[in-house]
């Protein structure tokens, strides 16, 4: 029996290789260690132009995936160029298709704050200039002049009515001509009395006048059209004059910007049609405690119409580079901007100020990190980042327009041109999700970034992760941590790999740690987190978390649960198994027992026909029935009744690292060798009987450890685990210490043979020349027992036969 | 214009609604500087059925169509449906403004009519149809010699709440009045009309005690020069051709109605 030293059982990092006293004498490190694939596959998207390029970084959390993604975005993003700036402003010919401007860096800011100038000053000029002794002579002018033209025509009208004695009648209807006669109307019957030659001369002049009066009253429209166009011409004019000067000073402002230049010319043909929009705020204005010319009437809503809506503006004092932007919250609207409502007269109505900018157009020129699970967990997000990557430009369409849940006004602003690096975060589950059922997703995300959760626990990662923790405390303001102390949040992080080879790359966990281990620092006055503040860390984060821990383990100490630790019996072993709560895992022991019995070569695990045990715990204990079958008695039926039970499990069982438990178990009861009771079992077993490696080997050994304490160490107790999981030791100092004083023992195998030779004391023997176990072996017993069954079996079966003979005859 | 303290009765007079609208919107105005109550009388002249029937006879409406001339019944009919909205209009502007009004329908010569039923009240106002939105001049006609400081003031009055200027167009040149811009005078009447016709005005007021224009053959022409409604003040004191026994509604009794008074 090979027992482990103390040694092997525990990885000890020698503080001398980190090369400090103190981690405020460490050289100061950033960056990430073992992530060199994915910091190549992160430069590679961000340093790429082409297209779609997009990256996903794939990684447990807590491996520094963000901060490694900053690091290197912030770098390339400050040597890129700023991007352009985006507003959008009205569409002065349709207002529902609002105009987006793409500005040079750092002028959208300073156009919409000379518009806001523009709209005040000419709210002031305009009125004064249609105020002005100038403007209202011409008006007057104007007035009168259409006012005199209606009076003259109907005047010429009536005085040559009048001068051919013919009267003009207002009825309800019109106007209606008659012959005046003696200073009388003539009446029909008056008409019918005079002679044919008056009557016929009446008749021609009341004909002609009508039409006379006629054309007058048809001029009137045509006068008033005159009128109207009179008018506007003026005022247009008197628009002009003030509107072209004030409209050029802005154009001089920003030179030879083409879309200002364009759109300026826009403002300046609607601000001279619109001109009466100046007068009427002028008019509706009250006089409050500031003087009218400081008034701000760019904020006026009759004057939305020349806003600027500045959609994303750079600082262009600040050479800040490409924007880096993350989204928190992705959801539709946040990601790719919305368009606001507000209520009037109950109706929902909108306009282009109400535009609202998203994550994209923050980070358009940049780059975009998002968190994947989050962006598929909003609804319809996922869907509009893929198509404005698609498309390279951003369509801001209200959810509710698209989904046709409200009927209101809405507006198409024009798309805006996207130049975006969209980085995703996510686990490897949600990528193989995203590969395996969206088809888009390879294409529009060619990168993938994978994060290393481990890394090689080698001197120079030692020294390397060192400093990276020296760093990571001082970046945290905590107190200088001893190299003790480092050395001992390195061996926490073998604890967290699993894995006496490796080192857990997960900082996040041991972040948290050392700053809890600070606490404790200061609690006792220290001025430096040393080797006991982490373990008391370690320490209290179980405890914390250790109260289901802690009631088993009382069940097991009271008998409640029994778990025999010393003795020996047959056909019953202690398997360990790993219960976990969130991220705190512990082992306990559990009762195997097997019963045995002649039968037709069936294997009942009783947790499987009760379902309380997985497909991977009956996996096992189908691989174990096939290493009896073809190890034990080949040449007579297999005629072994038996069951398999996990005693007092009242929970699921799965996993086959039990397997091996279970099949010595079974031995034990074939051969009826008793096992020691002081032994615990872990490994999986194959066909062949080679026991394999497990999982929470450390956490399974310390939970038997607990148990054997309580009912007394007698340094015969100890743990049998596969050879294989030796390198996966990383157990808590309390088992080094029982171990180094021979109070327990990590016994490493690598057969069943092997394992129940050292648990029931008995050679497992092998076949001989004639295909036989040597006698008194286990295995020679076992095989006796199998064949004993199948030949009592057998009897049975002919007395059967015989039995019946006799009965039929 | 009736004293600080009481309220003016102002009397609205026309021979269709297209006429008494204007008349309406102006009393409005004044209606809008002080309390008054608003009377309405509508009268149909026997002219139309006398003329419907000439040879040859249409209609020309105000948009310059050529129309033939209603029949009898629709004359009828038209007048029925005049006088309803006449009514209507008159009782929303009186009740918009808190004011009492009164409302009837006669039949007779427009202008003598209208002098009859004014008898007691403070303003008449003879409505004409609007020709076109132009804005024109107040006008005040009168006599150079007498003048008419209520006209002057009440027409001042018009010109502002119109937002407009103040012509006076007077006769009988004299040395006292002083040459203004805003006055014209005309050697008679005849010339006097001819001016006016050409004018474009808003609305044109006169004060019987100081007019050149006196008679109800010479206040119809005024109404056809001016083309607009025309303010006529001092028809209370009465013609001597109207009958004491035609003064509606009765001044002694100003709860008397004809046709309703709210």
């Amino acid at each position: 029996m090979k027992t482990l030293p103390a040694e092997a059982l525990r990885q000890r990092c020698d503080p001398q290789l980190l090369g400090f006293q103190t981690t405020a004498e460490a050289s100061e490190v950033s960056g990430l260690i073992g992530q060199d694939r994915a910091m190549d596959a992160i430069s590679l998207s961000s340093g790429m132009t082409h297209r779609d390029f997009n990256l996903f970084v794939v990684g447990p959390t807590g491996t520094g995936r963000h901060t490694a993604i900053n690091k290197i975005l912030k770098e390339d993003a400050a040597k890129r160029r700023q991007p352009y700036d985006w507003a959008y402003v009205n569409n002065f010919e349709e207002a529902h298709k609002p105009k987006a401007l793409q500005l040079p860096s750092g002028t959208a800011k300073t156009l919409q704050h000379a518009m806001q100038n523009l709209v005040d000053d000419l709210a002031n000029d305009i009125p004064s200039l249609f105020e002005s002794e100038e403007y209202q002579t011409q008006r007057r002018a104007i007035e009168e002049e259409y006012g005199e033209k209606h009076e003259t025509a109907l005047a010429d009208f009536s005085e040559r009515a009048k001068a051919e004695s013919i009267a003009l009648v207002r009825t309800p209807v019109g106007f209606m001509l008659t012959a005046i006669r003696d200073e009388k109307l003539v009446k029909t019957e008056d008409f019918e009395n005079l002679d044919e030659a008056e009557q016929e001369q009446i008749q021609e002049q009341i004909s002609r006048l009508q039409d006379d009066l006629a054309e007058v009253l048809r001029e009137g429209p045509k006068l008033e059209r005159e009128h109207r166009k009179k008018v506007e011409e003026l005022h247009a004019a008197m628009a002009e004059r003030a509107v072209s000067a004030r409209v050029n000073e802005v154009r001089l402002e920003f030179g030879e910007i083409e879309p200002i230049s364009l759109y300026l010319d826009d403002v300046h043909k609607d601000i001279i049609a619109n001109a009466e929009l100046f007068l009427a705020v002028a008019e509706n204005s009250q006089n409050g405690a500031f003087p009218e010319a400081i008034r701000k009437f760019h904020r006026e809503p009759e004057f939305n119409r020349y806003v600027v809506n500045v959609m994303v503006s750079q600082d262009a004092e600040v050479l800040a580079g490409a924007p880096l932007e993350t989204e928190d919250l992705p959801s539709f609207d946040r990601l790719i901007g919305r368009i606001e409502h507000v209520s009037q007269m109950g109706s929902l109505v909108t306009n282009f100020t109400m535009i609202k900018p998203g994550a994209l157009h923050r980070a358009n020129g940049g780059y975009l990190v998002l968190d994947a699970r989050r962006v598929l967990s909003e609804p319809f997000a996922w869907e509009a980042l893929k198509q404005s990557i698609r498309n390279q430009s951003i369509t801001i369409t209200s959810l509710s327009d698209r989904l046709n849940l409200v009927s209101t006004t809405s507006l198409q602003p024009d798309p805006i041109q996207l130049d975006l690096r969209v980085v995703l975060v996510g686990d490897p589950f949600l990528y193989m999700l995203l590969v395996t059922l969206d088809p888009d997703f390879k294409d529009l995300f060619k990168v993938q970034a994978d994060f290393e959760d481990v890394i090689e626990r080698t001197d120079e990662n030692l020294a390397r992760f060192g400093q990276l923790i020296a760093a990571f405390v001082c970046h945290e303001k905590l107190l200088p941590m001893t190299a003790k102390g480092v050395a001992r949040v390195l061996d926490e992080a073998t604890r967290a790999a699993e894995d006496s080879r490796k080192l857990s790359l997960r900082i996040g966990a041991l972040g948290d740690l050392m700053r809890e281990a600070e606490h404790y620092a200061r609690a006792r006055d220290s001025r430096h987190i040393d080797e006991v503040d982490i373990a008391r860390a370690v320490q209290e984060k179980e405890r914390r978390a250790s109260r289901i821990r802690d009631r088993m383990q009382e069940a097991l100490e009271r008998r409640i649960i029994m778990i025999d630790t010393s003795g020996s019996k047959v056909g019953q072993i202690n398997g360990l198994s790993v219960t976990g709560i969130g991220d705190y895992r512990f082992g306990r022991p559990s009762r195997i027992t097997a019963r045995v019995r002649m039968g037709a070569g069936k294997l009942v695990d009783i947790e499987r026909e009760v379902e309380l045990g997985g497909p991977l715990h009956s996996k096992g204990v189908m691989i174990l029935s096939g290493y009896l079958t073809s190890t034990y008695a080949l040449d007579v039926p297999f005629s072994l009744h038996a069951s398999l039970v996990f005693e007092q499990s009242y929970g699921g069982v799965d996993g086959d690292s039990a397997s091996s438990a279970e099949l010595y178990a079974l031995l034990s009861a074939l051969s009826g060798l008793p096992i020691d009771q002081g032994l615990a079992v872990t490994g999986s077993v194959n066909q062949l009987g080679e026991v394999q490696a497990i999982g929470g080997v450390n956490e399974k050994i310390e939970g038997f450890f607990e148990v054997c304490k309580a009912h007394g160490l007698t340094g015969k107790q100890g743990v049998l685990i596969p050879k294989a999981n030796i390198e996966y030791l990383m157990l808590r100092d309390e088992v080094v210490d029982a171990a180094r004083k021979g109070q327990f023992r990590i016994i490493p195998i690598e057969t069943i043979d092997e394992g129940i030779e050292i648990l029931t004391g008995t050679t497992a023997g092998k076949r001989g020349a004639d295909g036989r176990f040597a006698p008194d072996t286990v295995n020679a017993k076992v095989e006796d027992r199998l064949k004993l069954f199948a030949n009592t079996r057998k009897a049975f079966a002919r007395s059967a036969e015989d039995g019946t003979s006799k009965d039929e005859t | 214009m009736a004293d600080s303290g009481t309220y003016t009765r102002i009397m609205i007079g026309a021979g269709c609604f297209a006429d008494a609208q204007a008349a309406m919107r102006l009393a409005d105005q004044i209606l809008a500087t002080l309390p008054a109550e608003l009377g309405g009388i509508l009268i149909e002249e026997d002219v139309m059925a006398d003329i419907v029937q000439l040879p040859g006879q249409r209609v020309v409406t105000s948009g310059g169509s050529l129309m033939v001339p209603p029949s009898a019944r629709q004359i009828q009919i038209l007048a029925d449906s005049d006088a309803r909205a006449f009514r209507d209009k008159l009782s929303k502007i009186a009740r918009a403004r808190s004011a009492k009004w009164y409302f009837e329908r006669r039949v007779g010569e427009l202008i003598h009519g209208l002098f009859e039923a004014s008898k007691g009240w403070d303003i008449l106002l003879l409505g004409y149809r609007e020709m076109h939105k132009r804005p024109g001049q107040v006008v005040v006609v009168t006599t150079a010699s007498r003048g008419s400081a209520r006209a002057e003031k009440l027409a001042g009055e018009l010109a502002q709440v119109l937002e407009t200027e103040l012509l006076v167009l007077a006769t009988e040149e004299s040395e006292a009045t002083p040459s203004e811009p805003s006055r014209v005078t005309m050697d008679n009447e005849p010339k006097l009309l001819a001016q006016l016709s050409r004018i474009n005005a808003s609305a044109v007021v006169v004060d019987l005690a100081a007019c050149p224009l006196q008679t109800e053959n010479q206040i119809r022409q005024l109404l056809e020069a001016a083309r607009c409604p025309v303010v006529v003040l001092g028809a209370e004191q009465g013609q001597r051709w109207i009958e004491h026994s035609t003064i509606i509604p009765p001044v002694a009794n100003d709860q008397n109605t004809k046709e309703g008074l709210e």
